[in-house]
């Protein structure tokens, strides 16, 4: 079962999630590159602790903040993946003291 | 301080596309700011990509990629200043602009600070899907429908074996579908969100729209009936949605037909139509109106697209949603009133071109009338609990928000202040549109007396490590 | 609007002003048993407690003025006690916490300059005593182990500390909401007058007030209102912008004059001194002076986002000190106005707010009173 495929070709990119390899494709963001993989979440909401939702893929709900190259709460959505690029995903900072 | 350009535009959708090139063939000097990395916008996103596609693949997709093949062709022969990758965080009543550069740095990318001054400015900031809250509709694998269309653009991405369900309305969702469909694509079902009565309700408006914009039309309908064909299990007139799952979205629970469903889902796209992005129009405290229809705020503007400062025009969706079409041509019209108001084109000569342009919009804008009527937002109430968050970002729900009401929260500012609703990154985005309702609808006020939130800088968090670099030039 | 069509109300005693002083004010008010009706202006008004960056602060204050000095810290003891009411009766934590405050210095300089300060407030003399202490490097960091490498000292005062100002706000809201003998409208006052046969007439526009007395906590409004009841409020509006970071995990306990950390995490920068006049607008220049210092101070932030940033308005006197005062001209009218509403809010709804009860706001604090300024011209 499969939450999305892909459709038509591209240039292969690579990029490390979590650190491990991904195969990504040229042009794309990194969110659709996460979302492409399965990612359902990138990262928790430091109000609630819930999952974030990627709601609009266009910059505009913040829920795909992840830490890209170093930069921490990075908007995926709007981030072209590079050969090479580093991305984390995971529990984000702020979700308080546990 | 850099020597400020003429114009600046921020956004490079139809809107900004026409808006910049047209300024930059009259002689302007023009800066175009946009945050995507390719020129194209929401409804042109990757352009140059998806008409260099294959047309056995994503390709099928440039059905709706009508004109961008010409807008970007026209940037870049175009001497004008492009700046793609720029996040505009700041924009001051006197024009200067701050923005972040994102831009590749070896095998990295590097963020810095830029700054610049403009003459004149162009809003082409485009839209953004309505925020429908509901419960649960924060949870991961609940989208807008504009968000999956947005992954098929991008990455190619549609929904897989584990099925999509559609909820909403409006003339974005059917063509979607009909993009999976030529895709090989489906949709599992698809809740109708408007309430019954909607077509009867637009229906005398029927033979205007097809005489001022018989295209649209004609296409609508024909995507009407694809979704028709696309097998899809159409509920009718659904309330009380409500998105279940622990991690993510496992099922859905909703009211159609007298009768309680249930199903399973992973994937929801949700579509309640698009209203304007007026973060920069508010953050410059231009004036706006509520518009009834449409259940949204709306920078003033003169036919021509200038807004309440006499140095600042609003080309496209930003500027009231009327389409892609459209927004090709109010950006030209703002750009020629921009240029004539520069004194780079004399008067004569930018009515001359302007007077079509305006008779045009004018007739289109009878099949835009009907689409509001059909498409007249989801009330509110038909979705909403006391603890559905209305703020994603903060989880201020509906009755925290009556609370502060209650309270003698008479706006949203003071909503904002008692409940931190709107004060998480996202600024109000998210929040703000659903807030006004609501609190008009508690407060029996106008929502134009109710007022928005007020928009602060940074438009978009930047680090505050940002500030360390050198002074910022342009 | 003719004052005919507008909405007639009666009340004992209006309190002009619904930010944190007048709010303060009301709530003190109906506890001694006074009926209040609390007039609040609308959504978008100047609102400087919304702006606020929540200190409770004693270190500095009132260098000039010991009774200011004096004042300041017996608010800022009052403070547990007010916040532990307002639980009470409201069910919101105004999230105030005594925790100690300090004056980080990143250069000898500037530390010099503390400790001058700090000197001559010792040698001022005042009622109570004055601990705030000079701090060497290893200090601060005993304190503040999250401070970074440029900071050589700073000075610490154990009574400083702080409340977060919107829910301060709300919970006092929320307890007047719930008192049987507060009442509030909403509405901008604009004419507020002496009636000739007692009492006082307040016009919102849409409404229409009789009040046996009358209370002057709309801030800088206030400039306006007080001279037509005989009263001075010679006010003007310093901006300060402030800059706020998204939620961090904890790393600052102590308040640290223009860098604090929220219950939530969020973190609080300020502050600038801007006159700007009645203009709530941010800068870059500011917003750029502003994060370097933070920075500087705490490495960490620098990959912290920031996520907003605002201008608010201080009120201030000529001398930067409160005005409280009875009208001579107009006796039930008084003036109460300051730019440390966090601060001093504990101290308003308990002290001041009796003795507006009692009638004895002039006779209690002498020092107060907008006669200084006429004296200083002379």
């Amino acid at each position: 079962m499969t939450w999305f495929v892909r459709t038509g070709s591209g240039e292969a990119v690579r990029v490390i999630v979590d650190g491990a390899p991904l195969e990504a494709r040229a042009g794309e963001s990194v969110a659709t590159a996460l979302l492409a993989a399965g990612h359902r979440s990138f990262a928790r909401n430091p109000a609630s602790g819930a999952p974030n939702g990627t709601y609009c893929l266009i910059g505009q709900c913040f829920g795909c903040l992840c830490t890209i190259d170093g930069r921490p709460q990075s908007q995926a959505c709007l981030t072209p993946v590079a050969e090479g690029m580093v991305v984390e995903t995971g529990e984000q900072v702020g979700t308080g003291d546990d | 301080m850099t020597e400020p350009v003429d114009l600046a535009v921020i956004g490079a959708g139809p809107a900004g596309l026409a808006a910049a090139t047209t300024a930059a063939a009259h002689g302007l000097t023009v800066l175009l700011l946009d945050e995507q990395a390719e020129p194209g916008g929401q409804v042109w996103r990757q352009a140059e990509r998806i008409l260099g596609a294959d047309s056995s693949g994503l390709g099928k997709v440039a059905a709706s990629y009508g004109g961008a093949r010409e807008a970007v062709a026209a940037l870049r022969q175009s001497a004008l200043d492009y700046r793609p990758g720029a996040t505009v965080f700041d924009v001051s009543p006197d024009l200067r602009l701050s923005w972040l550069q994102r831009e590749a740095d070896g095998g990295g990318t590097r963020h810095a600070i830029r700054e610049g001054a403009a003459k004149a400015l162009i809003l082409a900031t485009g839209a953004m899907e309505r925020p429908l809250p509901f419960p649960g509709w924060t949870l991961p694998g609940v989208m807008g429908v504009g968000a999956l269309q947005t992954a098929l653009k991008v990455g190619g991405l549609r929904p897989g074996s584990e099925g999509l369900v559609l909820a909403g309305q409006g003339p974005l969702l059917l063509l979607y579908l009909a993009q999976i469909a030529a895709l090989g694509g489906r949709a599992a079902a698809i809740l109708d969100l408007a309430p019954p009565g909607r077509m009867t309700a637009a229906f005398p408006g029927l033979p205007q729209a097809f005489f001022g914009d018989p295209r649209t039309m004609i296409r609508g309908f024909g995507l009407l009936l694809r979704r028709a064909l696309s097998g899809a299990r159409i509920y009718r007139g659904v309330t009380r949605l409500a998105a279940l799952g622990d991690e993510s979205l496992e099922h859905l629970s909703f009211e159609s037909g007298g009768r309680r469903h249930e199903l399973p889902c992973s994937l929801l796209g949700v579509h309640d139509g698009v209203i304007p992005s007026t973060q920069v129009s508010r953050l410059l405290g231009l004036e706006h109106r509520w518009h009834d229809e449409r259940q949204c705020f709306e920078p003033l503007c003169d036919p021509d697209g200038r807004s309440s400062d006499a140095w600042v025009w609003i080309a496209g969706d930003g500027g009231g949603v009327e389409g892609a079409d459209l927004a090709t041509l109010r950006g030209t019209l703002a750009a020629l009133k921009a240029a004539e108001h520069l004194g780079r084109l004399p008067t004569a000569e930018s009515e001359k071109a302007a007077a079509p342009l305006r008779a045009r919009r004018a007739r289109q804008q009878r099949a835009r009338a009907f689409l509001d009527r059909l498409y007249a937002p989801v009330p509110l109430e038909n979705h909403l609990t006391d603890d559905t968050p209305i703020c994603r970002c903060e989880g201020v729900t509906t009755a925290a928000v009556r609370q502060a009401v209650d309270q003698g929260a008479g706006g949203p500012n003071r909503v904002k202040t008692f409940t931190r609703c709107g004060m998480g990154p996202c600024q109000g985005r998210f929040c703000g549109p659903s807030l006004v309702r609501l609190i008009a609808a508690e407060t029996g006020q106008p929502p134009d007396e109710t007022g928005a939130l007020r928009i602060r800088p940074p438009l978009k968090p930047i680090l505050l490590g940002d500030y360390l670099e050198a002074e910022p030039e342009l | 609007m003719p004052l005919s069509s507008a909405k007639h109300i009666e009340c004992e005693i209006a309190v002009v002003g619904g930010g944190l002083v007048g709010s303060a004010l009301a709530y003190g008010l109906a506890k001694a048993g006074a009926e209040v009706l609390l007039l609040d202006a609308g959504d978008d008004s100047f609102h400087a407690s919304a702006g606020n960056f929540g200190l409770v602060w004693v270190q500095g204050k009132g260098l000039g003025l010991a009774d200011y000095a004096a004042l300041t810290r017996r608010s800022a003891d009052l403070w547990s006690g007010f916040a532990q009411s307002l639980v009470e009766e409201s069910g919101i934590d105004p999230g105030h916490r005594q925790t100690g405050g300090v004056k980080l210095a990143l250069d000898e300089a500037e530390l010099e300059r503390y400790a001058t300060a700090v000197r001559r407030m010792h040698n001022q003399a005042a009622p109570g005593d004055n601990d705030t202490r000079v701090l060497d490097r290893q200090a601060v960091l005993d304190l503040v182990p999250a401070a970074g490498p440029e900071v050589v000292g700073g000075t610490y005062c154990p009574h400083d500390g702080f409340a977060d100002p919107l829910a301060t706000l709300s919970a006092l809201r929320r307890a007047l909401l719930r008192s049987p003998r507060v009442r509030t409208e909403s509405g901008l006052v604009t004419e507020v007058r002496a009636d000739p046969g007692g009492g006082f007439r307040i016009s919102t526009g849409d409404r229409d007030v009789q009040a046996g007395r009358v209370v002057l906590a709309a801030g800088l409004g206030n400039a306006k209102l007080a001279p037509q009841l005989g009263l001075q409020a010679p006010l003007r509006p310093e901006r300060g912008q402030i800059l706020v970071s998204e939620r961090l995990p904890a790393f600052l306990d102590l308040a640290c004059h223009t860098i604090r950390q929220t219950g939530e995490g969020t973190v609080m920068l300020g502050d600038s001194h801007e006159d700007v006049g009645f203009d709530r607008g941010t800068s870059q220049d500011v917003a750029r002076a502003i994060a370097r210092r933070a920075v500087r101070t705490f490495p960490r932030l620098a990959q912290a986002r920031l996520v907003r940033q605002w201008g608010a308005l201080r009120v201030l006197a000529p001398d930067g000190f409160p005005i409280y005062q009875e009208s001579e001209r107009c006796p039930g009218a008084f003036l109460v106005t300051c730019h440390s509403g966090v601060t001093l809010a504990a101290v308003h709804a308990r002290e001041v707010a009796a003795a507006i009860l009692a009638g004895s706001l002039s006779d209690r604090y002498p020092a107060f009173s907008a006669a200084r300024f006429d004296e200083a011209v002379a």
